[in-house]
């Protein structure tokens, strides 16, 4: 059994679909990202599990217990807002013991429970402070016990991090996860940082127009995406459109402007579809001088210095096309230096018109 | 700039430093400051002067505390105070009550919802001498509701001229139910939807919601609205001079009495710095209040 399901959930906001048909099952004690541009529907995904949105269709299941008709107050899940939201009239043992009380547990308990919550997430010195005299980082801190003190069967963040500067961002990323890891709640995440999206889940739901178009770990689907739209906003994707020619278990020749290439593929291609691939700025090599048979000539159109890497823009010769290669270490070549480019053998591949749905 | 320009700058600016830049600050603080110190602090400091029995019009200067020994011990004039106070704070309780309680309707979506949110407000733009007349015509003695229930022989009771001051109440909540809508609408749309979500998620029930975040939330604008509403009410003049009773009168009729036609300027001023203390303490218990409920933690 999992520990929550969505089945075929819709909801609507005066006409337009928010979510659409949305199956997702969640398994006990997994980091699970939803991952997609603004208007997408994760949020709303998000609201839909913790009962803040109704939906039109479909059936939530926690534990196997149908709660679409449970009201807001009495599901066991807890959310981390964006904007934090904390009680700016409470401090923050108030604030953290508010979830508590409203559960009637004894004095004692609440206390105790708080103090742990506290501890955990390193301010149990700041415990009589109101919010507006913490930092971003501290309020987001209160917002996260205040919601773990209650146990929740399921740990909802939106965006909990965004309002962080980068730095603060990154070391809280890392605490998060810990911090989950340890106490093994389920969590369901929301962001539209795809690095955010990598380093932490257990598997990352891509979301475009209120539908899942992919589901797996950040692994499968930053190596091996299945659409289009999913390598494009996971990192940096050189995309080259091309058509199939032919096809073997497990393989498929597919003809592109940069000549015939031979793709690994766990697809059903059949020849003549449309199809196109996708190349990661890391994957592809440069050299000064030509690197052997395969490799393609290009031009140096931009050099960027991004501190452990530099970021190229390569025009290829024959084509239209431009590639973004990404070398670690400093710039090593010019404005008009001719390279000569060497692809990956395992690019992934993908129908050309893919919205893949799970 | 030359050399010789510069040394005429410098020393102009040397004879005019000191007195001079003294008096040419008082010169450009005198619209401002003047206006505040004519229009506020004279007038009362006269009406204290003349409710000691000093320069007031028309009599001797004579230092006297006859005035005051009057207004708390002459039982008309205790009595009207009071009677003052009692209809300030009945208004004051009703229309913050009312008033909150229209707020939070109006938050939730019903049919007629807009018709109520423009109904409310019509009172905002009725005079409240226009709404006394329209309550000595409605439920006044010889009114309608009297006509109306007179055939059923029924006495309808008294609403105005009577001694508890029922009718002037009803005329100052037509007034100020609406402002304090405004108020108490503005105060709670201020509070972040977040809120309410995040305290709905951590388990509370809708009224739980209400009494530990909208409620506290709101108090420091609902306190601010019923103060408002209580200064207004205490000190006003119009509708009690209308329809109030003939005894006890409120602090405000009684005043102008004494000073329009019994020309006692002393005592009339006498009860004008009575007024005047009595808002001003209500105001420093309210901040007071505001002071300590902000210090405290209502975890």
């Amino acid at each position: 059994m999992h520990r929550l399901e969505l089945r075929q959930v819709s909801k609507r906001f005066g006409g337009v679909p928010a979510l659409d048909r949305l199956d997702l099952a969640v398994h006990q004690g997994e980091f699970l990202t939803l991952l997609g541009a603004s208007g997408c529907g994760k949020s709303t995904t998000l609201r839909v599990i913790a009962g803040l949105v109704t939906p039109d269709e479909g059936e939530i299941l926690l534990d196997g217990a149908a709660i679409r008709d449970l009201p807001v107050h009495r599901r066991e899940t807890a959310m981390v807002f964006q904007s934090y939201a904390l009680f700016p009239h409470m401090t923050v043992i108030g604030n953290v013991a508010f979830g508590l009380k409203m559960r009637g547990f004894p004095a004692a308990e609440v206390e105790q429970r708080v103090a742990e919550a506290l501890a955990l997430v390193e301010l149990a010195a700041l415990g009589g402070r109101f919010p507006r005299q913490l930092s971003g980082g501290q309020q987001q801190r209160v917002a996260l016990a205040r919601a773990l003190v209650t146990r929740p069967k399921v740990l909802l963040l939106d965006e909990p991090l965004s309002n962080l500067d980068a730095q603060l961002r990154d070391r809280l990323r890392v605490e998060l996860r810990a911090l989950q890891r340890k106490l093994g709640v389920t969590t369901i995440y929301v962001t539209h940082d795809q690095a955010e999206a990598l380093a932490l889940s257990d598997r990352i739901v891509f979301m475009a127009g209120g539908r899942i178009v992919e589901i797996g770990t950040p692994r499968d689907i930053y190596r091996r995406p299945q659409a289009r739209s999913t390598a494009e906003f996971l990192g940096i994707a050189n995309i080259v459109s091309g058509r199939i020619v032919d096809t073997s278990p497990g393989a498929c020749i597919m003809e592109t402007p940069l000549g015939r290439l031979t793709l690994p593929t766990a697809e059903a291609f059949r020849v003549g579809d449309a199809a196109a691939l996708c190349l990661r700025p890391e994957d592809i090599r440069l050299d000064s001088h030509a690197a052997g048979k395969g490799a393609l000539a290009g031009t140096i159109r931009h050099a960027a210095y991004m501190g452990s890497m530099t970021e190229y823009i390569v025009d290829l010769g024959e084509s239209d096309l431009s590639f973004r290669v990404q070398v670690s270490g400093d710039t090593v070549w010019n404005l008009g230096d001719v390279v000569s480019l060497t692809l990956p053998d395992n690019a992934a591949v993908f129908r050309q018109d893919a919205a893949a749905q799970r | 700039m030359t050399a010789s320009t510069q040394i005429v700058f410098r020393r102009a600016r040397r004879t005019r430093s000191g007195l001079g830049e003294v008096w040419a600050d008082i010169l450009l603080l005198a619209p401002g400051c003047g206006f505040l110190l004519l229009a506020m602090v004279v007038p009362v400091v006269q009406l204290g002067l003349a409710s000691l029995g000093l320069f007031g019009l028309g009599r001797p200067s004579q230092f006297t505390l006859d005035n005051y020994a009057q207004v708390f011990g002459d039982s008309l004039l205790r009595g009207g105070f009071f009677f003052s106070l009692r209809i300030a704070l009945a208004t004051m309780v009703v229309s913050v009550v009312v008033a909150t309680l229209l707020t939070a309707l109006l938050q939730i979506d019903f049919p007629g919802r807009r018709l109520v949110s423009v109904l409310y407000k019509i009172p905002l733009v009725v005079p409240s001498l226009v709404a006394a007349f329209l309550v000595l015509t409605m439920i006044g003695p010889g009114g309608m509701a009297a006509r109306l229930l007179a055939p059923l022989h029924v006495t309808w009771p008294s609403f105005v001229h009577d001694q508890s001051g029922i009718g002037i109440v009803i005329v100052l909540l037509w007034h100020n139910i609406p402002v304090t809508v405004l108020i108490v609408s503005a105060v709670a749309a201020a509070i972040p939807r977040d809120l309410v979500d995040a305290a709905r998620n951590l388990g509370a029930s809708p009224w739980r919601v209400f009494r530990h975040i909208i409620g506290p939330l709101c108090a420091p604008g609902i306190s601010a609205a019923a103060l408002l509403v209580f200064i207004d009410s205490f000190g006003t003049y119009a509708i009690p001079s209308l329809i109030g009773p003939a005894y006890p009168r409120a602090i405000s009729v009684v005043m102008t009495t004494e000073f329009l036609q019994h020309a006692n300027w002393g005592l009339a001023s006498a009860l004008g710095v009575v007024l005047i203390v009595t808002t001003a303490v209500v105001l420093v218990l309210y901040y007071r209040l505001m002071a300590r409920l902000r210090e405290q933690a209502p975890a």
